[in-house]
């Protein structure tokens, strides 16, 4: 990277010195080696395993290095990707503009039978295929592109075969049917149409032996992934050929992270400058900023690192933070307001994602909803009607023998406590497995839930604040081997 | 009944223990890893390893061990009723904040001890939980009930047998009485052992508000436990010992006035301190 430190001038010769030492030792050593070995063999073994020669062996240091990319590989690539988008939307029919990995997993989990499938494909007859690895037609676009899981790969080989074989045997433009991955004619020209060509039995067949039935599972189906997705962001060359570094914060290591720093205080020292002509002028007024605060959060360190293109500390990262909130306690203008923006992520503001059932009614008119809980192993399901006198019945006996615990039936009393609906709905509930405490609570969270549909929107977020609308995640925590119990150790005895 | 709340503090505080040395951390991690490493399979290892993570904090040095099923995001929920029966025009401008915050927050499950009962006391479950022996929450929670019960049937003894001017001054409501008397026997100021110069000094240091609280109650306990006759039931013991107490008599409080004395004659130790 940067020109090697010149070493001051005893230093070399120590150096030297101690590399002639070292080998001179191991020489020595082999000396000892070869005459020991005359004595014992074993022992040469071992002295032989110590003093090992002093030629050095290669590494394949360029094979160690991460795998760089240039800036137009990456540019061809993005464009062949979009090119490739277009024209299989094109194919399947589909609008160009919104086409979306969605779309591809749509069609083909349509349900069809495999023949039905590669209807109108035209494929090259089994036998003699030629070598997959061959890529020097253009066909391997198609695979580059539209990768997939561990399946993938073999599929990506074999749709190389396939399109391979295509353009062997048809000239000029062709289509394929394939609603598997893009293909593009060599010169990457436009118009692509759908062929119908009759496939004799022998083509149908030879797609169900290429193509393996895991397609049909989700994950082994090609993946629609931009370049951006696949080739991780890597920084270009950050110096010209004179050596000379383009950044002038180069030598800090951190160039990005100490010019947004540099960046960010500037805006901050012109804020306040604003602020004190303000006051000067009289024209200042305190206004509130909370409105987007809290919809909105700071990008964690990942993703300030992933922005930078940068490995960050814990407190560099602090430090950005406490910047940008003290630039946004100050009065900003747009552009400052955008700079600060660009650190924003916006976070779920209702974070009630659970949807509320609309009321049931049964033969007799009565409303009622049923609700799902669970609490370690125990499950509940309860059935609220809408009208009654307060009764709870679990397993067809009342509750006061159910549970003859009181926190228990404290446990069961408390959603219709919080939301004061006490003497005015029946429960009818079943429930198996854990504990008494935990059916109490598997119980609690079925009746929530149920409530939920006799109930407004804002009583529903109570109840979710309250947390009685929260599967409680909390088990066992199982036996570690060596130890007693979960957490307990054995007795330590000194011997 | 409610008492004094005491703050729902922040989420996982009392499930953080901290570590100074974080090779001692490592050697936890690392052991856990390798019971694991032979028995289970790759992807249960990795469910396991995910439920093992241990959330270590990089301030100061300090590292968190414990960990829990919920995430750092999750908040602690907020049971009380009035809460949020306030309507909106009355709420100043932190509480609307709050509001707003809390609605983009995911909250924990209410745990199976809490409900929103008038009869709940957070004061009463601590001191319950602390009875309890062995995971017993039943009985110990017979027992508070039963003690409370004889604190007021004495109480009411006492009240009809006094006299009309002293009846005013009688309080009858266990609940106040159990809070009082607590409140009585808490320490203001206590001793720590600091090692120096090879010997362990008691040295005078004051407590926290939860230290406090957790002294009085634990001091009650032990008292109740081991000095009570032999024949003689909790309930009785330690409503005998909360009446004395209410009335800042009884060996409780003079456990709590000793300790002011110790740390009062070893107040040239002060110095030690360095917090």
């Amino acid at each position: 990277m940067a020109a090697p430190s010149v070493s001051c001038g005893a230093a070399v010769p120590y150096r030297l010195f101690l590399a002639g030492r070292v080998s001179f030792a191991r020489e020595q050593g082999l000396w000892k080696a070869a005459a020991s070995g005359l004595q014992t063999g074993t022992r040469c073994q071992i002295l032989r395993l110590k003093h090992s020669p002093a030629v050095t062996t290669t590494k394949n240091v360029a094979a160690l290095r991460r795998e760089s990319y240039t800036v137009d590989f990456i540019k061809k690539q993005i464009e062949e990707f979009n090119i490739g988008k277009r024209h299989l939307a094109n194919m399947m029919g589909e609008d160009p503009e919104t086409f979306t990995q969605e779309d591809v997993d749509a069609s083909l989990s349509m349900g069809f039978s495999r023949q039905e499938y590669w209807n109108g494909l035209p494929c090259p007859p089994p036998g003699d295929l030629p070598d997959p690895r061959d890529r020097t037609q253009g066909s391997c676009i198609a695979g580059r592109f539209f990768t997939s899981g561990p399946a993938g790969e073999a599929l990506t080989e074999l749709i190389h075969v396939v399109f391979w074989r295509l353009l062997e045997k048809t000239a000029g433009p062709y289509v394929v049917h394939l609603r598997l991955g893009a293909v593009l004619p060599p010169g990457g020209e436009g118009h692509l149409e759908t062929c119908r060509g009759d496939m004799c039995q022998e083509h149908r067949r030879a797609i169900t032996y290429l193509f393996p039935s895991g397609l049909f599972e989700k994950r082994a189906r090609p993946i629609m992934k931009h370049p951006e997705e696949i080739f991780p962001k890597q920084r270009a060359v950050q110096w010209g050929e004179d050596g000379r570094p383009f950044h002038f914060l180069f030598y800090t290591g951190k160039q990005s992270y100490y010019s947004l720093m540099h960046e960010a205080y500037g805006k901050v020292l012109h804020a306040e400058e604003r602020q004190d002509q303000l006051r000067a002028k009289g024209l200042f007024s305190e206004k509130s900023k909370s409105k987007d605060l809290i919809g909105s959060r700071w990008l964690i360190k990942e993703e300030l690192e992933e922005m930078l293109v940068e490995k960050l500390s814990d407190q560099d990262y602090a430090q950005f933070i406490r910047l940008l909130e003290r630039l946004s306690a100050l009065p900003c203008d747009a552009a400052e307001e955008e700079f600060v923006g660009r650190f924003r992520r916006t976070v779920t503001v209702q974070s009630k994602k659970h949807l509320i059932e609309p009321l049931q009614y049964d033969e007799q008119g009565m409303a009622f909803s049923t609700g799902q809980g669970k609490r370690k192993t125990a499950n509940a399901e309860a059935v609220v009607y809408g009208h009654g006198s307060g009764k709870i019945e679990i397993n067809g006996v009342d509750y006061l023998l159910y549970f003859p615990v009181t926190q228990d039936r404290e446990q069961l009393m408390f959603p219709f406590h919080f939301l004061d609906r006490l003497g005015k709905h029946d429960v009818t509930c079943t429930v198996s497995g854990g504990g008494r405490s935990s059916q109490a609570g598997a119980i609690r969270l079925a009746m929530s839930r149920a409530l939920c549909s006799f109930i407004t929107e804002d009583e529903v977020e109570w109840m979710r604040q309250a947390g009685l609308l929260t599967t409680d995640p909390r088990v066992r925590e199982r036996k570690k081997p060596g130890q007693e119990g979960a957490r307990r150790k054995f007795t330590w005895k000194k011997r | 009944m409610r008492g004094d709340g005491w703050g729902e503090g922040s989420p996982n505080r009392a499930f953080i223990m901290f570590r100074l040395l974080q090779g001692k951390v490592l050697f936890f991690t690392s052991l856990s890893l390798d019971y694991f490493h032979l028995k289970h399979s790759a992807c249960a290892k990795q469910s396991l390893l995910l439920e093992y993570t241990v959330k270590i904090l990089k301030l100061c040095g300090l590292t968190q061990v414990r960990w829990s099923r919920y995430g750092p995001e999750y908040q602690d929920p907020q049971i009380d009723k009035e809460y949020y029966r306030k309507p909106l025009a009355q709420l100043t401008e932190e509480e609307t904040y709050e509001r707003e915050l809390r609605k983009t927050q995911v909250i924990k499950a209410a745990p199976a001890t809490k409900t929103s009962s008038v009869f709940e006391d957070p004061v009463i479950s601590k001191f319950t939980n602390m009875m309890m022996k062995g995971g017993n929450k039943i009985l110990a929670r017979s027992l508070m009930t039963q003690t409370l019960e004889a604190v007021k049937r004495k109480q009411f003894e006492k009240y009809h047998a006094a006299s009309a001017e002293e009846q005013a001054t009688v309080e009858r409501n266990p609940y106040t009485i159990f809070h009082q008397a607590l409140k009585n026997c808490e320490p203001v100021i206590g001793l720590v052992p600091i090692l120096k110069g090879g010997h362990f000094y008691q040295v005078p240091v004051p407590l926290a508000e939860r230290r406090r609280r957790f002294l009085a109650m634990k001091w009650m306990i032990t008292e109740c436990r081991e000095k009570k006759p032999r024949r003689m039931l909790m309930p009785e013991k330690l409503s005998q010992e909360l009446l004395e107490a209410f009335c800042n008599r009884g060996p409780v409080i003079k456990r709590k006035h000793d300790m002011h004395k110790m740390a009062e004659a070893n107040r040239a130790l002060a110095h030690y301190r360095w917090w």
